[in-house]
């Protein structure tokens, strides 16, 4: 046990996964660590650090760089998956993926379903999203519910890097396609992380904070926010709960309806786009699973319905903060 | 009569490893109102964990320094109690002395870990008071468990003598030992650990399957000066298979926390983060083939009861035996096997875990038999 980065405890999983099943793939833009001024390979260890030292350890063979084409090396993960592999692919962010999306859609979610249950699919797919690094419209968006909303594929977004670790092994050693999204604002953050591997399994929410006064539900960097939020709300003598379902499907539904009858007031944080989010997706599962438990009217704190600006100032305001949160939790409590 | 009599420093306490400082959730006593020895003064919670602090003796809480919904580190001074005798004068005196924010191994004995190697054998062991004089005592936590177990009881234990609190193979943060699962063969790699950390011998302690462990070091391979038993295994009806196979196949948060509830006697005292962190225990690999080996082993059927009444005849050293009065694991019974001569004591309001339910009660039965012994 030691205190460790997100981007530290990914690294752990893919190297105890490879060193524990030689079927373990990497590949992947610039993921052999890219070149450095005199030559000098695995540099950087890949675009954000993650897959360091993999090249070293396991070799060209199982460490791939590819050409900047998603729709090929993506087509040729599922491909590989599908005879025996089990390849972690990485997409530097995850706006890219509207160059791939069939490979991902039609070919990778569909195999199993299709093929009556006589093949898998064991690929994960690696991807940074969100906002917040001044990286304009085209590689900050949060767009988990474009994958969540296609059954057949699995949904990660870890908000610690206990949680990384323990999701990415889980990932890993799934036999379906599992799409795991990285906030690229949450790499430098710390937690403790065993250094034995582990897998934490799908479908489990996280209790971060228990409370009676409301639930807060929110993924990724928004975990962090949602905190902050109860922490100040706390000073006050307010007592929220605040839950991560750390992944959006599965969901768990059970943990979402049991928070919600325990506190009567829900609080969705979200980073996505608030049209045809997880907002909206676990609004509508209270509304109608626990209806008669709200005491007050469910409330999204989203950003706005627009591209993520650039701006920095126009960014911040963009994106939920904790300010917005507290706002959000202290209307719902106005409802008596 | 000095000041180390006459005003009693009331500093903020360290439960565990992780814990690095707590908030004042409610004091029970207000400035200058009277506290006797054992009363709650107040409540103390971190992110992990809530618990009451007593007053160690008698007297009257003539300074308040943090206040409810304040956060202070662990060591630094809370609150000062003292006689009505002593001025105001003599009490900012003390305060001016009293070194502010130390660090614990200044206002309280230090706790730090390390991995013990012997042979084929690595344990982790977590030791408070580590350079302290005294005969060392040596605690062993039960089934699933960890040092947390112990985390109201070790630094309290540890005035003038180093606690060791020893993480049982394939658990916490010992690594996993496969092959390794009666409580016989983990007596029997343990004791050259016990003679290594404590060649002049040391008093045992064991919860549960430790206690079992513990009982059987003590009748054999260890000069154990004294030994304490907190509803141990095999004195008494066999483990309730409904906690173990619940244990055992509990993958999630739901299902682990009624399992867990099932060890104490107000299933409030289960906290979200004690659930999480038996959860973050049974994912590592290989806890579970562990975990399924070490039950089988010892708590499915009468397995733990063997050898027990030979064990218990060949103890010459003092014996205390603890339980709570409404254990579900283990039943409260199994006290009634204790030897004559033996201290037994029953606490109410406790389950399965009277160390940590009723830790203060449970501090001055361990502290008392302990200075019997010597």
């Amino acid at each position: 046990m030691g205190r460790k980065s997100f981007r530290a405890a990914l690294n752990e999983a893919l190297h105890q996964e490879m060193k524990a099943d030689p079927r373990v793939v990497v590949f992947g833009e610039d993921v052999t660590g890219g070149t450095g001024g005199d030559g000098e390979q695995d540099a950087w260890g890949g675009a954000f650090g993650v897959t360091k030292g993999l090249l070293g350890a396991y070799g060209r063979e199982r460490v791939l760089d590819t050409p900047i084409t998603e729709s090929a090396f993506v087509g040729a993960a599922a491909g590989a998956a599908l005879t025996g592999l089990r390849p972690v692919v990485e997409i530097m962010f995850v706006d890219f993926i509207g160059v791939c999306l069939d490979q991902v859609m039609n070919q990778a979610a569909k195999f199993r379903y299709m093929f009556g249950g006589k093949t898998r699919c064991p690929m994960v797919l690696r991807a940074t999203f969100g906002a917040g690094a001044r990286s304009a419209s085209q590689h900050s968006q949060a767009l988990y519910p474009i994958f969540t909303h296609i059954p057949g594929l699995k949904v990660v977004i870890p908000s610690t890097p206990s949680d990384a670790k323990g999701l990415l092994i889980e990932a890993i050693r799934d036999d379906d396609p599992v799409v795991f999204l990285e906030h690229k604002m949450l790499y430098d953050e710390q937690g403790e992380v065993a250094d034995q591997s582990y897998a934490v399994p799908f479908g489990e929410a996280r209790i971060v904070r228990e409370g009676p006064d409301a639930a807060i539900f929110a993924y990724g960097r928004m975990v962090g926010r949602a905190e902050a939020a109860a922490a100040k709300l706390a000073e006050e003598g307010i007592n929220v709960s605040v839950i991560d379902p750390r992944t959006t499907s599965p969901l768990d539904t059970e943990t979402i309806l049991e928070f919600t009858e325990e506190t009567g007031r829900v609080i969705i944080v979200d980073e996505a786009s608030p049209r045809c989010g997880m907002a909206a997706d676990i609004s509508s599962i209270v509304a109608e699973q626990a209806f008669g438990a709200l005491r007050a009217p469910i409330l999204k704190v989203t950003p706005p319905h627009t591209p993520v600006p650039y701006a920095p100032s126009l960014e911040d305001a963009y994106l939920p903060d904790a300010a917005r949160i507290v706002d959000a939790v202290r209307r719902s409590l106005a409802h008596r | 009569m000095n000041d180390t009599d006459r005003i009693v420093p009331i500093t903020m306490p360290k439960w565990g490893m992780t814990m690095t400082e707590g908030k004042i959730a409610a004091w029970h006593v207000s400035e200058g109102g009277k506290a006797e020895a054992g009363e709650d003064l107040l409540d103390v919670e971190t992110d992990k964990i809530a618990n009451a602090v007593e007053a160690e003796k008698g007297g009257i809480l003539r300074r308040i320094l943090v206040h409810e919904g304040q956060s202070a580190p662990c060591g630094s001074l809370i609150a000062v109690m003292a006689e009505a005798a002593v001025s105001d004068e003599e009490i900012d005196e003390f305060l001016g002395g009293f070194a502010w924010f130390e660090q614990d191994d200044e206002a309280g004995p230090s706790v730090m870990e390390e991995i013990v190697e012997i042979g084929d054998l690595r344990v982790n062991v977590v030791t408070a008071n580590g350079g302290a004089e005294g005969t060392p005592l040596v605690l062993l936590h039960g089934f699933g468990a960890d040092a947390s177990a112990w985390m109201f009881n070790q630094q309290a234990l540890a005035a003038g003598r180093p606690v060791h609190a020893i993480e049982l193979p394939s658990h916490g943060n010992s690594p996993m030992a496969p092959g390794l699962a009666g409580f016989a063969e983990i007596a029997d790699a343990l004791a050259p650990v016990i003679k290594h950390l404590m060649p002049d011998g040391a008093h045992l302690a064991g919860h549960s399957l430790g206690g079992r462990i513990a009982l059987r070091l003590a009748a054999g391979a260890v000069d154990a000066r004294s030994l304490t038993l907190i509803a141990p295994a095999g004195l008494g009806a066999d483990a309730n298979e409904d906690f173990i196979k619940g244990f055992l196949n509990a993958e999630r948060r739901r299902p682990m926390k009624t399992t867990l509830q099932m060890l104490v006697a107000d299933p409030a005292a289960i906290t979200s983060d004690m659930i999480e962190r038996t959860l973050a225990y049974k994912r590592l690999d290989g806890a579970d083939a562990a975990l399924r080996a070490i039950a089988e082993a010892n708590l499915m059927g009468a397995a733990a009861a063997e050898g027990v009444a030979e064990e218990l005849s060949a103890l010459t050293r003092p014996l205390l035996v603890v339980w709570g009065r409404e254990d579900a694991i283990l039943p409260a019974s199994g006290a009634e096997a204790a030897p004559k001569g033996a201290t037994v004591e029953l606490i109410d309001a406790a389950g399965h875990m009277p160390q940590m339910e009723k830790s203060g009660k449970v501090n001055d039965l361990i502290a008392a038999h302990l200075e019997r012994a010597e």
